[in-house]
């Protein structure tokens, strides 16, 4: 690929703006009140609306929301609107469990995901499992983000700068700012990132209107370049269409890293107004993003397999001659892409070596440490782990949709713990360990063999494989145990 | 107990809703014998369907849905 016809003042702009990064890092530095986990996790457990919900936005909409969602709509067409309801389904997620599990990690001082487990369902092999599980989930979200990266370098400087060096360049200066200031400087980027990101897409939108000769005519050619890519689903299809919103709507609810931003929230009345923001995003952000890998079909025809993932890219050329106004335009852009790479990177790794720090060391390795070696620890963890998959990132040939897609096989499989957990009071460990191994299994051997089975993925399988099971055990429990006792 | 069944009624509504308004609409083109606007009308009713599925989120969020006893 051909580098992007940049002037200097874009890459001035670039490197004013990951210089902001680490003032931002260095500023949340100083806003640390004390040593604890708690402040340097979840930033004080005082996070307010807008904050909250820009970093929530940030944290939904990574690498691939700009990448990978324009490469799968010029792949499939429309039936990839189903990404926009999925979006809106997270929150929807969100209400059945979030108000709830916030509230109660203010009374028990929950950090990492799997102190609610431990709380709920005091079962060690139930703990560890879920803990295994977040550590792939979030490993895999890093590798994902680094990936985007790569291109990302080797798109602006045409192959001029390999993907490897400008990854280790651009993980140096995250690291650097979250170790600084841990949750704060992440949120505060989040919420700058996020804001760019809107603002991006509301200004390429117009340009599209206003310079290349507007929407409405793109929209038209679409019937005759790919009629194909117009037709609604068929029965397969629809199918498809509904696993995919369950599949990302309840799987990207359990983010370990937006559970972490649900215990950091002000207050359970601060959380909701966020949701609600969250609710209508889509409708702008999702919109766009998709409309612009519909153009794209009609604009650059011919690209297949993971080449369409790079449609932004073109796209952003085609905005860069426009002029200067384009080229302000794809500057911010490409500003709120870095960010959103970097934040959603560091977000992850932040609740990695939380995991790490809280699950692992604290807790099996040095019981008595204090919160201080444990934060210490976590940060170290943190800089190692990203080391390897800096490496790892360069070494993969998975298409981001595909990247994408795994997390969710395995995050979907622990969401019961959380939304039956919350909500159904007699739940106990055991049905939920034989659900989530049954839909592990299911899910994982789905995944590697490519099955489909009347167009379900195989996390959604895995997970109607999981409920079900987790119904019939908590059944066959509640039998053997009287029913005072399931009460108390 | 009443306040335990109505959450989960509301609970199994949200979800119910979710699912129905989450789903691709079809929609016969030639119906109304009106030339479709650029797009086929199925993805003008899938967005609208979307649309609404956006305002009730905003609703219940804004309620306390559907844990009455969440503010």
């Amino acid at each position: 690929m051909q580098a992007l016809p940049l002037q200097a003042g874009s890459f001035i702009f670039i490197g004013c703006y990951l210089l902001s990064l680490l003032i931002i890092g260095w500023f949340a530095s100083r806003e640390r009140r004390d040593r604890s986990l708690g402040d340097y996790y979840l930033g004080g457990r005082g996070m307010g609306l807008w904050v909250l919900m820009l970093t929530l936005f940030a944290t939904q909409y990574s690498g691939n929301a700009l990448f990978g969602f324009t490469g799968q709509a010029y792949r499939v067409g429309f039936t990839w609107l189903a990404i926009l309801h999925s979006m809106i389904a997270v929150v929807a997620g969100y209400l059945l469990f979030a108000p709830q599990l916030q509230r109660l990690s203010r009374q028990q001082h929950f950090i990492t995901p799997n102190d609610y487990i431990e709380y709920r369902f005091p079962s060690r092999a139930l703990s560890v499992l879920v803990a295994l599980c977040l550590i792939v989930v979030l490993i895999n979200y890093v590798l994902a983000q680094l990936k985007v990266m790569g291109l990302m370098v080797e798109g602006l400087t045409g192959g001029q700068v390999d993907a490897f060096w400008g990854v280790v360049v651009l993980a140096i200066i995250m690291m650097v700012y979250s170790t600084m200031g841990g949750m704060r400087s992440v949120a505060w980027t989040d919420a700058i990132q996020g804001a760019m990101m809107l603002t991006g897409f509301i200004l390429i939108a117009l340009i599209i209107e206003r310079d290349m000769g507007g929407w409405a005519p793109a929209l038209g050619q679409l019937s005759a370049v790919a009629p194909e890519k117009l037709t609604p689903p068929d029965g397969r299809g629809a199918v498809t269409w509904l696993s995919t919103v369950i599949l990302i709507g309840i799987g990207a609810s359990v983010y370990p890293q937006a559970i972490q931003r649900i215990y950091a929230a002000r207050s359970s009345q601060t959380l909701r107004r966020s949701l609600a923001g969250m609710a209508v995003l889509p409708l702008f952000a999702v919109v766009v993003v998709l409309a612009l890998g519909f153009v794209a079909i009609a604009r650059f025809p011919g690209l297949e397999g993971s080449a369409a993932d790079q449609v932004m890219a073109l796209i952003m050329r085609d905005v860069l001659s426009t002029g200067w106004f384009g080229q302000a335009v794809v500057t911010l852009l490409l500003g709120a892409i870095l960010a959103a790479l970097m934040s959603t990177a560091d977000s992850a790794l932040l609740s990695l070596s939380s995991i790490f720090a809280k699950d692992i060391y604290g807790k099996y390795l040095r019981p008595n440490a204090s919160d201080a070696e444990c934060a210490r620890v976590g940060q170290w963890w943190a800089w190692i782990i990203l080391g390897a998959l800096v490496w790892v990132s360069t070494q993969e040939d998975l298409t981001l949709y595909r990247l994408f897609v795994l997390k969710f096989e395995i995050l979907l499989q622990i969401a019961p713990a959380f939304y039956l957990g919350v909500n159904f009071s007699s739940l106990r460990a055991m049905p939920l360990i034989l659900g989530l191994v049954t839909g592990l299994c299911v899910a994982v051997s789905g995944w590697s063999l490519g099955w489909m089975p009347f167009g379900l993925h195989p996390g959604t399988l895995g997970l109607l494989v999981n409920v079900s099971v987790i119904m019939i055990a908590q059944y066959c429990y509640s039998l053997n145990i009287p029913r005072a006792k399931i009460s108390k | 107990m009443a306040q335990h069944l109505k959450n989960r009624g509301r609970w199994l509504c949200c979800v119910l809703l979710a699912v129905l308004l989450g789903a691709p609409w079809y929609w016969p083109e030639d119906s109304f014998g009106w030339q479709t606007w650029l797009v086929p009308g199925w993805v003008w009713v899938t967005l609208a369907a979307a649309i609404v599925l956006s305002a009730l989120v905003v609703w219940g969020a804004l309620r306390g849905w559907p844990d009455e006893s969440a503010d």
